[in-house]
C-alpha cells in the first residue's frame, strides 16, 4: 500500500501563488485582530469569573440569557456548553484597581451623568472574613449632588460594573467594594437561585467556577509571551547550529506564518485564546518545526549529494521525496486530532480545534513556506554577496 | 545472536518490565471497586496510602476540588518579619488543612510571596477560603478604667476640634453599616459625662470565676442633642457604661472614621487601642448600639501559647455555642499572673481585632483556661477552633486565584479524554497496519511501549494526570508514530532502489537517525519552555508532551529497530512487508 511513490509535483515554482494565498490568510486574521483590538483573551489573562451550570433538562438559552440580563449582569456572557443542558457563564473581568475606578467612573456617569462624580481614592484592601469580604478593591467617589442611594448598586451593574457593595459615606461620598473572589460562589448561588425560581422543577448543578484575579492575569500574559519568545529563540540558536542561520530564519517565519494565522482564525470565529489554547499554539509550534526540520534535512543532505542541481531544484526533489512521510505523519496526527476534537469533550473543545487548524496550517507552512523562504533568501543575500566578492 | 541485538533485548526488556512495575499499583487501584477501595482503606490504611501514593494521580480537573492562589500581605510588617513570614504562613496553613481533613492537600510555595493551596474533593470553597484566610490572632487584654478613657475623649475632641468635613471621607475603612453623615447626632454636655461616671450596681454571680456582662443591659437615658462643634470626638458618643463606651448605632461609621485619623491616632496613648465589641447591644430607647473599649496593650496574654481549643454549648444559654481554650504551661502562667494582678478589673477576650466578649476577673486563673462567646454556627464553631489550635497567620492573604471543579466533571473529563484517546488509538493502529502491513504492526507495538514508558514514568515522577495532560498524551499517539513513519519511507526508497532487505532497513534507520533527533530535539524545547513558563494545566501537558517525545524516540530507535533485526535476521524474508 502506497499514497506516493517517487512524486515531482513543482512545489517551488508555485510558491508565488502559496505566498499570495498566505498572505491573505495572514491579512485577514490581522485585520480581525486589529478592529478587535487584539485577540479576545480569556479570564486567563484578563481576569474574571467563569461558572459552568448543568440542568437535568434542557432550558432554552434564550430565557437563560434574559434571566441573566434582568437580574443585571449585563456584561455576562453566556454560551451552550456542548448541549443544551450545560451552560458557560462569564461574567464581568475584575481590574486592576485604577481600571477597576475608572470602569465604576464610567458605570457611575451612565448611571447618573448629572451628579458630577468624582474619584476620591482607589486602594486594594485585604480580606475581612467577620464581614463576608473576601479582598478586593475599594473606591471612593464623591458627587456634586448624590443621586438616591437606591438603585445606584443595580445602576453600576447595569452599566457593566457588577457584584459591588456600596457605602454611604456622607452626604456627597460613597464607597464601592469591588471583591476579587468569592464572587464566583456568589455569582454561581444567586444566578442558581435565580434560574431556580424561573424552572422550579430543575435541578442545577455547579460544575466549576474559575476566578483569576487582575494581578495573574498580567503575570500569565507575561508568562505567556515570555514563553514564546524564550522557545522561538531556543529554535533559532538549535537550527543555526545544526543548519545555517537562513535555514533558522525560513523556520522561523514558518511558525510566525502558523501561529498568527490560528490567533486570526480564532479572532474570526470570535473564539477565546485561554492558557490551553497558549499551550495548543506551542504545540502546533512544536508540530511545524518537526514537519519543517525533517524537509531542511533532506534538503541539507541533498545538499552534499547533488551538488550539481540548482538551489532551487535542489530544495523542489527535497520537498518531494519527504512528502510521504510528510502526508502520513499528518494524516495520523490529524486522526487524533479529530478524535479529540469530536469525542475529547466540551472542556478540551477549542484546544483541540487549534490543534485542528496548526497541523493543517504546519503542513501546509512546512512545504510552502519554509523551504521556498530559503530560495527566497539565497537569491537575494547569498547570490548577491557571491556577485560581489 | 549478536552480541548488540542481546544488549537491546535486554535494554528494551529493562524498560518494560520497569514501566509495567510503576504502573502495577495504577493497575491495582482501577481493577477494585468502589467498595472494595473502601474497604481496604479502612481495613489497612497504611498499604491504601502506599498503593495510592504510587498510583498515578489525577490533577484537580479531574477529581474535582479547589485551588487556590493567596499572596501573603507583608506591608504592614518589619523588615525582619518579612524574611520568613511565607513559610510561617505556610506552616499555619499546613496546620489547618491537616486538622480540616483533606486528603492529599498540596500547600506549597509559588514565587516570593504566593502560596498555592490544593484541596482535591472540597465542595464548599466559601469555607476553605474562610478556614485559610481568616487571621486567628487570639488576645486576652486589660481593659483600662474609666479615667483613663475620659482623658482620651477630652483629648480627641481637642486635637478632632479643627477636623474638615472631607478629610474623614478619605480614611474611611471598609464597613457594612450604612453611615448617616451630618444626621442628628447624640450629645451631651461634658456635666453628663461625669454624671454617667458612676458605678453601676454590680449584679454578677459571685461565685462565678468569670462572668461575661449580658449582651444588652437597661442603659441611662440620654437626649439626642445637635452635634456640638467644640466636642467634635464627645458629641458622637452616648454614654459610659462601666469602663466603656456606648455609640449608637447611627454614629458608629462616623465614629470609626474619627478613629482612624492621624490626628485621632496620635492622641491615642501607644499603650492601648480602641477596639468594638463585635456584637450589637440593644439601646433602652430603641435602636442599637456597639460598646467601645479602650484595652492595653502592655497588658496581655496573647494567643501564641494556645494549646488547645474545642466548641461547645454555653451552660447558660443551651442554645448557643462557645470556644473554650487552653494555654500550654507557659500560657497559664503568663494567664495567672495577668488574672493575679487585675482582680475585679474587666479584660477583653480579642480575636482578630474585635473584642468578643469582656469577662471580669473574680479570682486568679491558675489553670491557663478561658471562653470565646459570640453568635457561632456548628461549622463556625468548628473552624474557628480549628484555626485558633493551629495558630495565628502572621500576614492577611489576598486571594488572587481559584478555580474549583465538580466532581461530575472531573469524572466526565476523564471518560471523554479516555473515550478520544482510545478512537485515536485504534484509528492509528488500523490506518499503520492498513499502510505499511507488518511494519505498520511493529509501529504500532512501538507507540503502545511509549505509552506504557509514559504513564509508568507519570506514575515514577508522581506527576498528576490533568486533562490537558491527557490531550499530551493523545497527541503524543498522533505525532510519536512519526520517527516511525519516518523511518519506514526511508527504507521503502532504499528498496526502490534494489537494495536489500538487510541494507535497506540499515540505511533507512541510519538516515532517518539525525531527522528523528533533530525533529524531536527541537519540539522538546518548546516542550520544556512549556513546562517552565507554564502554570498548573500547561505543566501537566508539557510534562506528558517532553515523555512522550523522548519515550517515542526511544521505541523507534531502539525498540522497534530491534523487532526489524529480530525479523530479518536470518534473512529468509525475501520481501519485506512494509
Amino acid at each position: 500500500m502506497q499514497f506516493f511513490g517517487e512524486t515531482h509535483i513543482n512545489f517551488v515554482d508555485f510558491r508565488n501563488k502559496a505566498f499570495i494565498l498566505s498572505l491573505v490568510l495572514i491579512l485577514a486574521g490581522l485585520g480581525s485582530l486589529a478592529i478587535k483590538g487584539g485577540p479576545d483573551l480569556s479570564i486567563d489573562f484578563e481576569g474574571g469569573t467563569l461558572v459552568q451550570l448543568r440542568f437535568d433538562k434542557p432550558v432554552p438559552i434564550s430565557t437563560l440569557r434574559t434571566i441573566i440580563e434582568e437580574a443585571g449582569y449585563e456584561k455576562g456572557d453566556i454560551q451552550e456548553f456542548g448541549d443544551p443542558k450545560e451552560f458557560l457563564i462569564t461574567i464581568e473581568k475584575i481590574s486592576e484597581t485604577e481600571i477597576a475606578a475608572e470602569k465604576l467612573l464610567e458605570a457611575l456617569v451612565k448611571t447618573a451623568p448629572d451628579a458630577g462624580w468624582n474619584l476620591v481614592s482607589a486602594k486594594e484592601m485585604p480580606p475581612d472574613f467577620s464581614r463576608d469580604f473576601e479582598g478586593g478593591n475599594l473606591v471612593v467617589v464623591e458627587a456634586a449632588s448624590l443621586p438616591p442611594m437606591d438603585g445606584l448598586k443595580e445602576g453600576v451593574r447595569e452599566n457593566g460594573v457588577g457584584f459591588v457593595e456600596v457605602t454611604k459615606e456622607s452626604e456627597s461620598r460613597v464607597a464601592f467594594s469591588l471583591p476579587y473572589l468569592g464572587i464566583e460562589s456568589k455569582a454561581a448561588q444567586e444566578l442558581k437561585e435565580i434560574v431556580m425560581a424561573q424552572f422550579p422543577d430543575r435541578k442545577i448543578e455547579i460544575r466549576r467556577t474559575e476566578t483569576v484575579g487582575p494581578k495573574i492575569g498580567e503575570e500569565l500574559k507575561n508568562r505567556a509571551w515570555a514563553a514564546i519568545i524564550i522557545s522561538m529563540f531556543g529554535i533559532l540558536v538549535y537550527i543555526s547550529w545544526r543548519f545555517e542561520f537562513k535555514f533558522a530564519i525560513g523556520a522561523i517565519l514558518a511558525l510566525a506564518h502558523d501561529v498568527i494565522i490560528t490567533l486570526g482564525i480564532f479572532s474570526l470565529l470570535g473564539k477565546e485564546i485561554s492558557l490551553v489554547i497558549i499551550a495548543a499554539l506551542l504545540t502546533i509550534v512544536g508540530y511545524s518545526l518537526n514537519d519543517t526540520i525533517v524537509v531542511f534535512d533532506r534538503i541539507r543532505e541533498n545538499f552534499s549529494l547533488r551538488r550539481r542541481e540548482s538551489y532551487d531544484r535542489m530544495i523542489n526533489i527535497s520537498i518531494n521525496e519527504s512528502l510521504g512521510r510528510t502526508i502520513i505523519t499528518s494524516l495520523t496526527t490529524l486522526i487524533v486530532v479529530v478524535s479529540l476534537y469530536f469525542y475529547g469533550g466540551e472542556v478540551i473543545h477549542d484546544f483541540a480545534f487549534a490543534l485542528l487548524v496548526g497541523v493543517v496550517v504546519g503542513t501546509y507552512s512546512s512545504i510552502f513556506v519554509a523551504s521556498p523562504v530559503l530560495i527566497e533568501w539565497q537569491n537575494r543575500f547569498t547570490a548577491r554577496s557571491k556577485t560581489r566578492s | 545472536m549478536s552480541k548488540s541485538l542481546r544488549y537491546k533485548t535486554i535494554l528494551v526488556l529493562i524498560v518494560s518490565l520497569g514501566a509495567l512495575w510503576f504502573l502495577l499499583p495504577t493497575f491495582r487501584l482501577i481493577m477494585m471497586s468502589e467498595e472494595e477501595r473502601q474497604a481496604m482503606a479502612i481495613e489497612r490504611p497504611e498499604e491504601y496510602d502506599k498503593l495510592e501514593s504510587k498510583a498515578i494521580k489525577r490533577g484537580l480537573d479531574l477529581s474535582g476540588g479547589m485551588h487556590l492562589v493567596l499572596e501573603v500581605d507583608d506591608s504592614k510588617l518589619d523588615e525582619d518579619e518579612r524574611v520568613d513570614v511565607v513559610d510561617r504562613a505556610l506552616e499555619v496553613i499546613r496546620n489547618r488543612v491537616d486538622q480540616f481533613g483533606v486528603t492529599e492537600p498540596v500547600i506549597k510555595r509559588e514565587g516570593s510571596k504566593r502560596i498555592i493551596v490544593q484541596l482535591p474533593g472540597l465542595q464548599d470553597p466559601a469555607r476553605a477560603r474562610r478556614l485559610i484566610g481568616q487571621t486567628a490572632m487570639l488576645e486576652w487584654r486589660l481593659i483600662r478604667q474609666r479615667a483613663v478613657v475620659v482623658d482620651i475623649v477630652k483629648r480627641l475632641d481637642v486635637v478632632l476640634r479643627d477636623t474638615p468635613e472631607d478629610s474623614l471621607a478619605e480614611k474611611q475603612v471598609i464597613e457594612g453599616e450604612t453611615s448617616i453623615g451630618t444626621d442628628p447626632v447624640l450629645d451631651r454636655s461634658e456635666t453628663e459625662i461625669a454624671a454617667a461616671i458612676q458605678d453601676q450596681p454590680d449584679s454578677f454571680a459571685q461565685d462565678s470565676l468569670l462572668f461575661p456582662l449580658p449582651q444588652s443591659e437597661i442603659l441611662p437615658e440620654i437626649p439626642l442633642q445637635e452635634s456640638d462643634r467644640d466636642k467634635p470626638f464627645s458629641s458622637y458618643l452616648m454614654t459610659f457604661y462601666k469602663d466603656w463606651l456606648v455609640v449608637h448605632e447611627k454614629n458608629v461609621p462616623r465614629v470609626r472614621k474619627l478613629l482612624a485619623l492621624e490626628e485621632a491616632q496620635k492622641a491615642i496613648p501607644d499603650d492601648s487601642d480602641f477596639l468594638w465589641l463585635d456584637e450589637w447591644a440593644d439601646l433602652p430607647e430603641g435602636g442599637r448600639g456597639k460598646f467601645l473599649f479602650l484595652v492595653a496593650r502592655d497588658e496581655m496574654v496573647s494567643g501564641k501559647n494556645l494549646q488547645n481549643a474545642t466548641p461547645a454549648s454555653d451552660p447558660n444559654s443551651p442554645n448557643k455555642l462557645l470556644i473554650r481554650f487552653q494555654f500550654n504551661r507557659a500560657g497559664a502562667r503568663e494567664l495567672s499572673r495577668f488574672t493575679g494582678k487585675n482582680i475585679n478589673r474587666f479584660t477583653a477576650i480579642v480575636l482578630d481585632g474585635k473584642i468578643k466578649s469582656y469577662p471580669i476577673i473574680r479570682t486568679k486563673i491558675p489553670d491557663g483556661r478561658g471562653v470565646i462567646e459570640g453568635t457561632f454556627t456548628d461549622t463556625e464553631a468548628k473552624d474557628l477552633s480549628v484555626v485558633l489550635r493551629a495558630g495565628a497567620l502572621p500576614a492577611d492573604l489576598i486571594p488572587r486565584e481559584e478555580r474549583t471543579v465538580g466532581p461530575s466533571l472531573g469524572s466526565d473529563s476523564i471518560m471523554m479524554g479516555l473515550r478520544a484517546a482510545l478512537l485515536g488509538l485504534a484509528l492509528v493502529v488500523l490506518f499503520m497496519v492498513f499502510y505499511y502491513k507488518i511494519s505498520g504492526l511493529i509501529a504500532s507495538l512501538a507507540l503502545i511501549l511509549n505509552l506504557l514508558i509514559l504513564f509508568g514514568l507519570l506514575a515514577y515522577l508522581g506527576a498528576a494526570l490533568t486533562l490537558p495532560g491527557i490531550a499530551g498524551i493523545i497527541l503524543t499517539i498522533g505525532m510519536a508514530i512519526d520517527a516511525n513513519v519516518l523511518i519506514f519511507e526511508r527504507i521503502r526508497e532504499e528498496l526502490r532502489k534494489a537494495k536489500t532487505i538487510r541494507s535497506a532497513i540499515d540505511a533507512g534507520y541510519d538516515k532517518a537517525f539525525t531527522t528523528i533527533v533533530d525533529a524531536n530535539l527541537t519540539t522538546l524545547i518548546t516542550a520544556v519552555v512549556l513546562w517552565q513558563f507554564g502554570t498548573g494545566p500547561i505543566k501537566g501537558f508539557a510534562t506528558t508532551l517532553s515523555i512522550g517525545i523522548l519515550g517515542s524516540m526511544f521505541s523507534a530507535l531502539i525498540f522497534s529497530r530491534l523487532l526489524f533485526d529480530l525479523w530479518t535476521k536470518n534473512g529468509k524474508i525475501k520481501k519485506l512487508s512494509i
